[in-house]
């Protein structure tokens, strides 16, 4: 499947779904971010990227060191914790060890930003693993998972949530099953040399179900 | 870069031409599991250092750095040691030359400051590459999450430095067998991943994540220490 194809799969996304892009150790979060912001500026869609713990700098830069050219500016980021601002960043999240004060802090920053932007919008959460990583107890990390699932049938949003299996499975507790399980539609992408496989897993999009296919990463270095 | 005409890599010019694409504000990753891999890869870099002119900062944590060198002695190679500016962390076993000595710590953030604090005397002055050694040794003394995660996020802070060449050499074995796996995570950090394996009297090297990958075309490279370094000649 040529890249641009690929576009027809966000398009089938349903509003209000949360996804979850499932990798491994390869360079598919540098081609994703890529691909979004492709995505967004193509079909006019608004594209917010929750950042956390600077994870958009970590993929952002690594992108510049393979020669990924990607136009950043007229992405808007909900940052959480971090030093380096990418993109621009229209709120901030101060995060807490606390998971209810976090999550209240976290859920008035984006309520303000989504009364701003006013438009359904493309939303890519990067570097959800370290909020994970940072609570202390199993009561915790349900606790985030349950404020993630509230989210889910929200109109105003298609989120992809860029998963790293291994890390997941690294952490304890259960995490990827709960994810997979409160997720609309799972896609994981497995890479090769020059692209990647995907398998649609899960999906409520009539549309998607069954999907699978090569997408090639071609002309990365344009 | 052209794809590799050699099926194996025999000689030092080629693993030359490969660090040399290893860039200022990237972070390496080497993952080895092979029986000398830690072995060649200091040995290459000693030589790297050498002709291109780039200085060779080690951080030895708790004697890493003269396990390799010892281990070097008996395969019949000798390195220049004076090539070797050495920061050393923790540990008693002297090696190369001492540019720095810092108590063990296990608060990443008072590590990392007086990391910074020896980095001065080499800093200001151009690209240096800048090896670690032995970080499975200190991640074995985190007591919990919390401080493997903040050791983490000091490594992810090296990422876009102007000077420094970041090259993690890690033991696979010993980290992945730690009460939490740290690997997948240092995997997303670092710009590049690359696994060391024993094929016979062979090395192999796997792209894990790499630019060579695809550039050339290739997801793995053989290596033939024995001639590239002269072992057991």
């Amino acid at each position: 499947m040529e890249w641009r194809r690929a576009f027809g799969i966000v398009d089938s996304i349903l509003e209000g779904e949360t996804v979850l892009v499932e990798y491994t150790t390869s360079y598919i979060p540098e081609f994703l971010l890529k691909f979004f912001a492709e995505y967004s500026r193509e079909r006019s869609v608004p594209l917010l990227v929750d950042d956390n713990f600077d994870s958009l700098h970590v993929v952002y830069t690594h992108a510049q060191f393979l020669g990924i050219d990607i136009d950043v500016d007229d992405v808007y980021v909900l940052k959480t914790g971090g030093k380096h601002d990418v993109g621009k960043v229209v709120e901030r999240v101060q995060f807490h060890p606390d998971p209810r004060v976090y999550l209240k802090n976290y859920i008035e920053a984006s309520s303000k930003l989504y009364e701003e932007i006013q438009r359904p919008l493309v939303n890519l959460v990067l570097g959800v693993h370290d909020i994970f990583l940072l609570v202390r107890e199993p009561v915790d990390v349900y606790r985030i998972i349950l404020n993630l699932q509230r989210f889910i049938g929200n109109r105003k949003r298609k989120a992809f949530y860029v998963v790293n299996k291994n890390i997941s499975n690294s952490l304890p507790g259960n995490l990827l099953p709960e994810l997979e399980r409160i997720a609309t539609t799972v896609i994981d992408l497995k890479h090769y040399h020059t692209g990647a496989e995907l398998r649609v897993k899960k999906t409520v999009s009539p549309k998607l179900i069954g999907l699978s296919g090569r997408i090639e990463a071609g002309g990365w270095r344009e | 870069m052209k794809p590799l005409q050699k099926p194996v890599i025999t000689s030092m010019d080629e693993i030359l031409e490969l660090i040399s694409h290893f860039e200022p504000g990237a972070i390496t990753l080497v993952e080895n599991s092979s029986s000398f891999g830690g072995e060649f890869v200091i040995s290459t870099l000693v030589e790297y250092s050498k002709k291109r002119a780039v200085p060779l900062v080690v951080e030895d944590i708790f004697d890493t750095l003269p396990l390799f060198l010892t281990h070097l002695n008996l395969l019949g190679t000798r390195i220049d040691e004076s090539q070797l500016k050495v920061i050393k962390v923790g540990g008693t076993q002297e090696v190369g030359n001492i540019v720095g000595r810092i108590s063990f710590e296990r608060d990443s953030y008072v590590y990392k400051s007086k990391l910074e604090e020896e980095l001065k005397k080499i800093r200001g002055r151009g690209p240096y590459i800048h090896l670690v050694v032995g970080l499975e040794r200190f991640l074995a003394f985190q007591r919990d999450l919390h401080g493997t995660y903040s050791f983490l996020s000091t490594i992810k802070e090296k990422l876009g430095d102007e000077e420094g060449i970041n090259i993690h050499l890690v033991e696979t074995s010993v980290l992945t067998n730690l009460e939490f796996n740290p690997l997948p995570i240092l995997e997303d950090i670092a710009t590049s991943v690359v696994e060391l394996e024993d094929n016979g009297d062979l090395m192999k090297v796997i792209l894990k994540k790499s630019v060579l990958t695809l550039l050339m075309n290739k997801g793995t490279i053989l290596v033939s220490p024995k001639e590239v370094l002269r072992w057991w000649v």
